[in-house]
């Protein structure tokens, strides 16, 4: 019989894992590397025609494409700007004990468990032009405001979507770690006189630094990838302003069928944003060893 | 003394801001879904007016929408299930013994939740119509590990690596198999870890749409892409209808977050790449 040395034990207990993923998330990129390299459109009569590297051409230079990709990344931006202090900020609230803070937690989680396609529902709802409970709060203070009129006003009803529904989410990942710091440390910078700025700046956040950056990663990963609860309220629109990349593949794949670019542009957006996760985890890495040394 | 009082109550109405916040949307949709067209269209006051039960009739009996809400179900628990007996052995296997290349398996591990699945549509849709799982519940169940198995394999690595090592060690000298080891010591004390896991798992396998969109069959229809096919068909008409679905797919997610309610109380943590 085999000994059963660590080094089998993980191997078997990572195997299982390892077959799946290199089933779906290795072996069909190949087809899809194929598709990258020919002119395919599905809904017409013409066979593939291989055109080497010319949709990857087509994706550099085609100012469209970047202007998707500028607005996804832009979102992304305010979005971290904006729900992680947020977030912390609500975290810091419910570190103290206070009586109803568990109905209060359980209370403030429920958009998180919303399906972003019914988020998207649900906000068409409470902004639906002229009638939305929103848009006539704001035309009582003199705002007319109507999500579908240009690109900034879809952008900001996208924004607040999305910090709606993902806040309680940067929260309850904060939490954890919130509850957990030694209260004596903090007590000991009360008494030293520190103010609660200087509290936060110097004690809380170095404490917190790794779920900090972790809830940043998370956030950062599904903003770039965006669609459902855009899909449904904007469509992309109004004109194309608001299609953000995923949206632009989706319209790509399902409605124009032209399976040779869109299978490009999937695997451009694939490494990209692959590739800008990597350089978060570094960032993350060095963090840890700082703190170890 | 006035100053704590002073921050107790600030405290509070910036809770209370926030919760009306979070909550208003959710209360409108509900409101919503009670009403008359006529209500819908028309200007009605903020408050509930009616209460047209006959909206969530229409929807779940009339128009079948409950046989979606059974899909997602069968689909959303599969995965779970599927997911956490794959990632909880690998995330034990990361956790304690980073060996050799395995050290670089959680990276490639996580790139599959890094990519957006609009990306994987294509991908994931040759590969299903080639061994004929597309339109099937196990299609579907499969295609759901590719974003949930990183996210499940990196929460519990977190769960595991917060129990103290000693106790394993303690059972290994005593003669305890690695197997043993793993589901006498590690699972149980784990409990609450697997607990949170699943629960985001489910959330994430239950609201997903894309993959749903292209990979959901006539019968296999889910919940969602029900949903996002009514509501963008129905452009500014059956608003009473698109609120009574929503609200129809919250509730089980509702009924779901208080069971496990404690686990949103402790909160999320997630382990070191």
């Amino acid at each position: 019989m085999i000994k059963m040395t660590p080094k089998y034990i993980s191997l078997i207990f990572l195997l299982p894992c390892i077959l799946l993923l290199l089933i779906i998330g290795i072996i069909p990129l190949f087809p899809v590397i194929w598709e990258s390299l020919h002119f395919h459109i599905v809904a017409t009569p013409t066979p593939p025609i291989f055109k080497g590297l010319d949709n990857f051409r087509k994706i550099v230079i085609d100012p469209d494409i970047g202007y998707y990709f500028g607005i996804t990344f832009l979102l992304a931006a305010l979005v971290l700007l904006i729900e992680i202090p947020l977030g912390l900020g609500i975290a810091l609230l419910l570190v103290r004990r206070f009586r109803g803070r568990e109905i209060f937690q359980t209370l403030f989680a429920l958009p998180l468990g919303i399906a972003p396609i019914a988020v998207g529902c649900i906000w068409v709802l409470v902004l639906r032009p002229e009638v939305g409970p929103l848009i006539r709060v704001l035309s009582l203070v003199g705002i007319n405001f109507n999500y579908m009129e240009s690109f900034w006003s879809a952008f900001t009803a996208i924004l607040i979507m999305n910090i709606w529904r993902w806040t309680p989410f940067v929260t309850l990942t904060l939490l954890p770690a919130l509850v957990s710091l030694p209260p004596d440390m903090l007590e000991a910078s009360k008494i030293d006189g520190a103010t609660f700025w200087k509290t936060l700046r110097y004690i809380i956040l170095p404490m917190i630094k790794i779920p900090i950056l972790t809830v940043t990663f998370i956030r950062l990963m599904d903003t770039l990838s965006i669609f459902d609860e855009v899909w449904i309220l904007t469509g992309g629109g109004p004109g194309w302003s608001t299609r953000f990349i995923s949206i632009d593949i989706v319209r790509r794949v399902i409605f124009e069928t032209d399976y040779g670019f869109a299978s490009a542009l999937s695997l451009v957006v694939l490494y990209i944003t692959i590739s800008l996760c990597w350089l978060i985890l570094a960032v993350i890495k060095r963090g840890k060893l700082v703190e170890v040394s | 003394m006035r100053k704590a009082v002073l921050i107790s109550i600030l405290t509070f109405t910036a809770l209370i801001i926030i919760l009306l916040f979070e909550l208003f949307p959710i209360y409108w949709a509900i409101v919503s879904s009670l009403r008359t067209r006529a209500e819908i269209v028309g200007m009605a006051p903020l408050y509930p007016t009616s209460f047209r039960i006959e909206n969530y009739y229409d929807v779940f009996v009339k128009w079948k929408y409950y046989e979606y809400i059974v899909n997602s179900l069968i689909v959303a628990s599969g995965n779970t299930l599927l997911v956490i007996l794959l990632a909880l052995p690998a995330a034990y296997a990361l956790a304690r013994f980073r060996i050799g290349p395995a050290r670089h398996l959680s990276f490639w591990f996580l790139t599959n939740r890094m990519a957006p699945p609009a990306a994987f549509l294509l991908p994931l849709y040759i590969l299903f119509s080639f061994f004929k799982l597309s339109g099937s519940y196990l299609g579907l169940i499969i295609a759901y590990a590719l974003f949930n198995i990183p996210l499940s394999i990196w929460m519990l690595m977190a769960t595991i690596e917060s129990i103290p090592r000693e106790i394993e060690e303690a059972a290994l000298l005593d003669g305890v198999s690695y197997l043993g080891i793993f589901i006498k010591i590690v699972i149980p004390l784990a409990k609450s870890g697997i607990v949170a896991t699943s629960l985001l798992v489910w959330l994430f396998a239950w609201n997903h749409y894309i993959f749903g969109m292209i990979l959901s069959g006539p019968g296999t229809k889910l919940m969602t892409v029900a949903l996002g096919d009514f509501a963008l068909t129905t452009v500014g008409i059956e608003w009473e209808y698109v609120a009574t679905m929503t609200v129809g797919t919250i509730i089980p997610v509702f009924i779901v977050l208080f069971i496990v309610r404690k686990a949103l109380v402790s909160g999320f943590a997630f382990g070191k790449i």
